[in-house]
């Protein structure tokens, strides 16, 4: 592994560790986001060249989808999009306007084409044309904190130690050692049946005992439940169907108005992402092999990942302290650390055969009965 | 640093373009709903998006009404009454208009529609 791969690994590792962050900051409403993974980013605009800088925002989309578990379901084209929208902007502003232009009018346009990118794709992939109400809030949220975040990365690149050691190219990151986790084949070819079953099964109640079904698999295949995304998931479906009247109205607010036909197709179409996203734990929990460089590049960023946050839970202080702690005991560690890992509970693969089998009959037979 | 007003600027300029953007976007998305058809019946009340096209039955004390749904525009195709002059009435789009099919008990208006959609009607009022 060369210095600039393990460069661009550790600094991909810190926008997960900063994502990760994100979500222990209380907020007001959960879409609010602050952005915070994008610092990193916008710190190493002028350090990285754009193949180094591209190569860490696929990092970047790619293990946070491994993190939290969504790599294969839509969540992962929206944040995708978003990623790579935003960082090909900033470095073409910088690349181009170079002196002329500062991290804030960067952060500024990124955040803007990221938001913009991002609801193209979730309008495409999931929520249809009507997600677009919710533009300008997102768009205005994203201008104000971006401008932050701007802020903070200038002070940070000219306070900051990291960055002046990032562009050294003296500098040495160690390469951890890692220990390879077992795959399991046949719950990755389960998991990948399962979504083909939750495409095609049609009819709500169909829909909702493959949803329970789903989310029983993915309690097997051992990764967390979480009740806030998929309820938030449901709260925005049900209220975009207000926009969308369709059928007879069940309840009437002024000009908007729940109606039948809509209600239907929202719940339709959020069981069926919720069943999608639980598939797409099951096959991250599956750990499919990853192949040739860009697999070890990633394996890489997932074990500086691991070590950034074990150490983080080990300092103390305020938020930014401890990620500075956290960041620069990581730089200094030396040759042969070993990523700590979790023992993990082994999946049980009769059992989880068993529930994704029933998955596939209850997919069936809603195809008989429709 | 180098050229801070250069880089003042260039800044200003991005953030005044995403704020115009911001504008130009919000005033394409609020209020541009081109209305909700509003079908009431004898019995119940059912609301259609403009939006798309589409065909509706409905069901009168006579029996079936057809309403169709074409590029923002609502109109009666066929119903159950004997006359059948509900069908010659013109397709409606706002707030202004209406179709009622009296036999049947059908009526067929628009809510919730956009402010520009209000203007073309003081226009043609």
């Amino acid at each position: 592994m060369s210095r600039t791969e393990r460069k661009i690994a550790f600094v991909a590792a810190v926008t997960l560790l900063l994502s990760t962050l994100e979500y222990l900051i209380p907020k007001p409403l959960p879409f609010l986001k602050l952005g915070l993974a994008n610092l990193p980013l916008l710190i190493i605009l002028d350090s990285f060249s754009l193949k180094a800088y591209g190569l860490t925002l696929l990092l970047k989309a790619i293990g946070q989808g491994m993190v939290s578990g969504t790599l294969f379901s839509y969540l992962f084209f929206i944040s995708l999009a978003g990623t790579l929208s935003s960082g090909l902007i900033m470095k073409t502003l910088k690349t181009v306007l170079k002196e002329k232009v500062s991290l804030v009018g960067c952060s500024i346009a990124g955040a803007f084409a990221s938001n913009i990118a991002q609801l193209e794709v979730a309008s495409l992939v999931a929520y249809g044309p009507s997600i677009w109400i919710a533009a300008p809030l997102m768009l205005t949220i994203g201008l104000v904190s971006s401008l932050v975040l701007g802020l903070s990365a200038e002070l940070y690149l000219q306070k900051g130690s990291l960055p002046k050691a990032l562009r050294e190219a003296s500098l040495e990151l160690a390469v951890p050692v890692t220990e390879e986790a077992r795959h399991y084949l046949t719950v990755t070819v389960a998991s990948l049946v399962c979504m083909i079953a939750i495409i095609v099964t049609e009819g709500l109640p169909f829909l909702a005992s493959v949803t329970v079904l789903m989310y029983a698999l993915q309690i097997i295949s051992g990764r967390k439940l979480r009740l806030l995304p998929p309820l938030m998931l449901l709260l925005s479906l049900l209220l975009l169907s207000l926009f969308e009247p369709n059928g007879k109205v069940l309840l009437s607010l002024g000009t908007a108005a729940f109606t039948e036909g809509s209600l239907i197709l929202a719940l339709q179409k959020a069981l069926r992402l919720m069943s999608l996203l639980a598939a797409s734990q099951c096959l991250v929990a599956s750990n499919p092999k990853l192949k040739g460089k860009a697999g070890a590049i990633l394996v890489l960023t997932l074990a500086y990942f691991g070590i950034l946050s074990t150490s983080f839970r080990s300092t103390s202080g305020s938020l930014i302290e401890r990620v500075d702690q956290t960041l620069l005991r990581a730089i200094g560690a030396q040759q042969g650390v070993s990523v700590p890992t979790k023992p993990k509970r082994a999946i049980n693969t009769s059992l989880f055969l068993a529930g994704a089998s029933v998955v596939l009959v209850t997919a069936v037979s809603s195809k008989i009965f429709f | 640093m180098k050229r801070p007003l250069a880089k003042l600027l260039t800044d200003t300029i991005i953030l005044g373009l995403c704020i115009a953007a911001i504008l130009w976007i919000s005033s394409k998305t609020i209020g541009s709903g081109s209305g909700y058809l509003q079908v009431q019946t004898h019995d119940s009340t059912y609301r259609y998006s403009l939006s798309t096209n589409r065909e509706i039955h409905v069901q009168g004390p006579l029996g079936d009404t057809h309403i169709i749904i074409e590029d923002g525009k609502a109109h009666i195709h066929d119903s159950a009454c004997p006359t059948k002059s509900c069908t010659q009435q013109k397709p409606i789009f706002s707030a202004s208009g209406w179709i009622a099919c009296l036999p049947n008990q059908v009526l067929l208006t628009i809510v919730g529609e956009s402010a520009e959609a209000m203007e073309v009607d003081d226009v043609t009022n």
